[in-house]
């Protein structure tokens, strides 16, 4: 070997035993978290073609920029449910890594992905879709806990009568008791429809002391509290598509997500958009949320 | 072993650091600002001595860009007090502006500074802490802020908390200097006419002065209270952070639980908002408050209007 190939290598190695211990050394200097966990809620995907399954790969990768605990999705996760949407969103969602529990939106369950679907009545379309829906994600009504709080998902597209989606007796009590399983003491609602159309669920979410309620649909970013149940309310906007009405320079910006730091009782709200620094939103302190009546 | 050994070893470290610059980060604000105050020592109380180190290595572990230290530093202002403070404020490993409190230049060490009549014990001990710590007055900026700081226990003031006819020209003058929008006061004393003002007739006062000068934001300590708010009647965003070294005020409880009642607060900024956070020096983190910096200037802007047409 040549003493200028020895020479190569050598250069080559030692470069190779910098890079690893400068990053080591620099990894040791970013400044240490200090929430103690970090929910991510993301809404409304709903791609429909390539430019808005590009803002689906860059929203993937933002939410696992931001690391955290857990992810939530408030529905209209497909642009019609159609099960390819479903194969390939389902890949998208395999590489947070993190727990991510879902519910269904409008566009999931109601909107017609076909000629056969259409010619459905809008309960029989639900009723097919939500059982594709299943295939693909599991249970549409769960209850999951997470540190001092139970996080309840739920269908609200769910179809009993034939003009607008509400829910039945039977669904108040099935609600009411699962809300009743867990001594968790700070209970939080996930629906893609928004609080005010929620109907007669709303009373049983004051029944079980909810404090919160995470929604989608309407593409408005909202982090505050709902005037008539003074519970907090937050939506995310859509994580592809521009945002309606929102508060004051958030309208210039492009599509995101919405993520809390927790600190035991207190969430800082936050709304990410794909390009640009994260806006703070709001402090939360659930101690002050509705009791139990 | 080459000299361009060297150009191998500097270029793969900036590949490291570009590598690590693109990885994720827990922290996403655009810089921290850290608030410090009231530590004041007692000369021979190691107790005290030893919690204000402790506060100052919670300063470092918050990493922040700049650091206010809005006064009482010291106990009583003398020489060995204000050696043993800057020695401590060394370790701090960001940029630290400072003013002094009543606890440095106003409250007296021994009997022959008590004889002295209040002007002439501020003059005399205001050349000490100079000494010490710099100028009593002044402005930095960072980011889109400007941060002004000055010695609030100025004895010809115009009335308490003390802001003279010269200074209310200096802090309009400052302030105009400056282009960044977000300006931020930095003083010992409260100057908001609520909830804990002493005078408030001489605080009202005080307060068209800041809104005459485009004050966004105060940070101020004295009271021992913990405050993030936006004051109902200035617009203006209040920040104290109670005290690093002792107990805080009995009217707040809240903050004492479980020992904690002594800490520092930071605001971490995120372009045109921030969020306040309380952190004791034992125990876990309170975020306090989010603040849309833009909208509270516009209400500060609007009084501003409000004053020069009563003028």
């Amino acid at each position: 070997m040549s003493t200028c190939a020895r020479n190569a290598l050598f250069l080559m190695g030692l470069a190779l035993v910098v890079v690893c211990l400068g990053r080591t050394a620099i990894a040791q200097e970013a400044p240490k978290k200090q929430y103690g966990s970090r929910i991510v809620l993301l809404s409304d995907l709903e791609a429909a073609n390539d430019a808005e399954w590009k803002r689906v790969e860059e929203v993937f990768n933002l939410v696992n920029s931001l690391r955290p605990d857990l992810v939530l999705v408030a529905g209209d996760i497909t642009h019609h449910g159609a099960a390819d949407d479903y194969e390939r969103i389902k890949k998208w969602i395999a590489t947070i890594k993190a727990p991510v529990h879902l519910v269904p939106g409008r566009r999931d369950t109601l909107v017609a992905a076909d000629e056969k679907e259409a010619d459905l009545s809008i309960k029989e379309r639900h009723a097919l879709k939500i059982t594709r829906y299943k295939e693909y994600f599991g249970e549409d009504t769960w209850s999951v806990e997470f540190g001092e709080y139970q996080f309840v998902g739920f269908d609200s597209t769910r179809v009993t009568t034939p003009s607008w989606p509400n829910t039945s007796q039977e669904d108040h009590e099935r609600l009411l008791s699962i809300f009743r399983k867990s001594s968790k003491p700070y209970k939080i609602f996930l629906t893609h429809f928004p609080p005010d159309a929620l109907g007669s669920v709303s009373a049983i979410l004051t029944q079980a002391g909810v404090a919160g309620h995470l929604y989608g649909y309407t593409h408005r970013v909202r982090a505050g509290r709902d005037p008539l149940t003074g519970r907090f309310v937050f939506n995310c906007g859509s994580a592809t598509q521009p945002l309606h009405g929102v508060p004051s320079d958030l309208k210039k910006r492009d599509h995101g997500v919405m993520y809390f730091d927790v600190y035991g009782a207190v969430w800082v709200c936050f709304w990410k958009p794909i390009r640009g620094n994260p806006r703070p939103l709001g402090v939360f302190s659930l101690v002050e949320a509705p009791s139990k009546k | 072993m080459h000299w361009w050994t060297l150009g191998v070893c500097l270029l793969a470290l900036a590949v490291a650091r570009a590598f690590t610059a693109g990885s994720p980060s827990d922290t996403d604000y655009s810089f921290r600002i850290v608030q410090i105050s009231d530590t004041q020592p007692e000369p021979d109380k190691e107790l005290h001595w030893e919690r204000t180190a402790e506060a100052i290595t919670l300063v470092n572990s918050l990493e922040p860009d700049l650091v206010v230290f809005p006064g009482d530093i010291t106990h009583s202002g003398t020489e060995v007090e204000y050696a043993r403070m800057r020695e401590l404020i060394a370790k701090i490993k960001a940029p630290v502006h400072l003013v002094p409190g009543n606890h440095d230049n106003v409250v007296w060490a021994d009997e022959s500074e008590a004889a002295l009549p209040y002007g002439e014990r501020h003059r005399r001990k205001l050349v000490l802490y100079k000494k010490y710590f710099g100028a009593d007055s002044w402005s930095v900026e960072l980011g889109n802020f400007q941060f002004i700081g000055f010695d609030s226990g100025e004895p010809d003031g115009v009335a308490w908390p003390g802001i003279s006819a010269a200074r209310e020209k200096w802090l309009l003058e400052v302030s105009r200097k400056s282009s960044k929008p977000y300006k931020f006061l930095v003083t010992h004393y409260q100057m908001e006419s609520w909830p804990y003002s002493v005078d408030p007739d001489s605080s009202n006062h005080v307060s068209e002065i800041l809104t005459a000068a485009g004050i966004l934001g105060h940070m101020h300590g004295h009271t021992h209270r913990v405050e993030a708010r936006q004051d109902p009647e200035t617009d203006r965003l209040v920040f104290n952070s109670g005290t690093a070294s002792h107990r805080l005020h009995e009217a707040q409880p809240e903050f004492r639980l479980d020992g904690s009642h002594r800490g520092v607060m930071y605001l971490d900024v995120y372009d045109d908002a921030m969020v306040a956070f309380w952190k004791p020096v034992d125990g876990p983190v309170r975020p306090l408050g989010a603040f849309d910096l833009k909208e509270a200037l516009a209400a500060v802007k609007r009084r501003r209007m409000a004053l020069s047409v009563t003028e």
